[in-house]
């Protein structure tokens, strides 16, 4: 099958959008507050809220009242060797309306190497955490938001799916009929999209668990495929 | 709901990171120094974003 970089991207945007549509009600009914933009430069895509010339947040409701703000991004190129698209950087956050910093985010980059590539950063700020930080190590901030807590790397990261429902299940944020569903499905197509990356990861172990489950797996005819060590090993 | 797909060429995104920068009256680097501070409005913050997004849509970033 020939990958199609601009069918591939409209339809990973699509995603995005079907799933904030079924889950997130918007206020007053105006469902443009939700739209999805994709935006298009020689090889390169972003994907997020408002128009091309301004990314906007996502309201967010509680018993019908603007309580908060969703702030969502994913940069996308074509992988290596052009056969899916790869998000190179991803962002989730929420905001209280009071302010400009965010409460909570979780940030993906692809090519992290001094923080974690997937990770969360909680702004909420404790002395004990900041006396500790400061202590051990005197180049750091002393911010608990300047912590990157990790999350299973690039494989293993959550997913919109999962934000999402923490803000619904944590926040008690409003929801649409049926939110329960277009998150598990969505969860359901996340996981296995990365199990197949995960098996192309580790083709040894893969070929293992199988045949531990009955199946025949015989390695190729030109040798079995060397384990992504940068993928197992990175943070 | 279909989603809005825009191209942009390298002339286009040029310029509106010329005219975000004149807008703002900072620089990106005390743009992102306000951010990392947390001292930064949302709308600054939503100015940074846009900016990065320049840069990778440029093929600056990763």
């Amino acid at each position: 099958m020939t990958f199609d970089l601009d069918e591939s991207t409209t339809a990973f945007a699509q995603e995005i959008q079907d799933l904030l549509l079924a889950v997130l009600p918007a206020p007053d009914g105006d469902y443009e507050q939700l739209r999805i933009t994709v935006i298009r430069q020689e090889d390169w895509r972003s994907i997020r809220p408002g128009t091309a010339e301004k990314p906007v947040r996502i309201p967010l409701l509680h018993n019908g009242a603007h309580v908060a703000n969703l702030g969502i991004y994913y940069r996308c190129v074509p992988d290596q060797s052009r056969s899916y698209l790869a998000v190179r950087r991803s962002q989730f956050e929420v905001h209280s309306l009071q302010e400009g910093t965010p409460l909570l985010r979780f940030d993906y980059a692809y090519d992290a190497h001094s923080v974690p590539a997937a990770h969360w950063n909680v702004h909420a700020e404790r002395g004990a955490t900041s006396v500790l930080l400061t202590r051990c190590n005197p180049k750091h901030q002393g911010l608990l938001s300047k912590v990157h807590l990790p999350v299973g790397g690039t494989r293993y990261r959550p997913c919109l799916e999962d934000f999402l429902e923490m803000l619904i299940v944590e926040f008690n944020i409003d929801t649409r009929p049926g939110w329960k569903k277009a998150v598990q499905a969505g969860r359901e197509r996340w996981r296995t999209y990365q199990t197949k990356a995960i098996v192309r990861d580790s083709p040894a172990v893969a070929a293992d668990v199988l045949r531990q489950l009955g199946y025949r797996v015989e390695e190729p005819s030109d040798g079995e495929p060397q384990p992504k060590v940068g993928m197992l090993h990175g943070r | 709901m279909t989603v809005s797909v825009v191209d942009v060429t390298k002339e286009d995104l040029l310029r509106s990171r010329e005219s975000l920068l004149q807008r703002l009256r900072l620089s990106p680097e005390e743009l992102r120094e306000r951010v990392a501070n947390e001292t930064a409005t949302a709308e600054e913050r939503v100015a940074l974003e846009r900016l990065d997004e320049i840069a990778f849509l440029l093929g600056e970033q990763a």
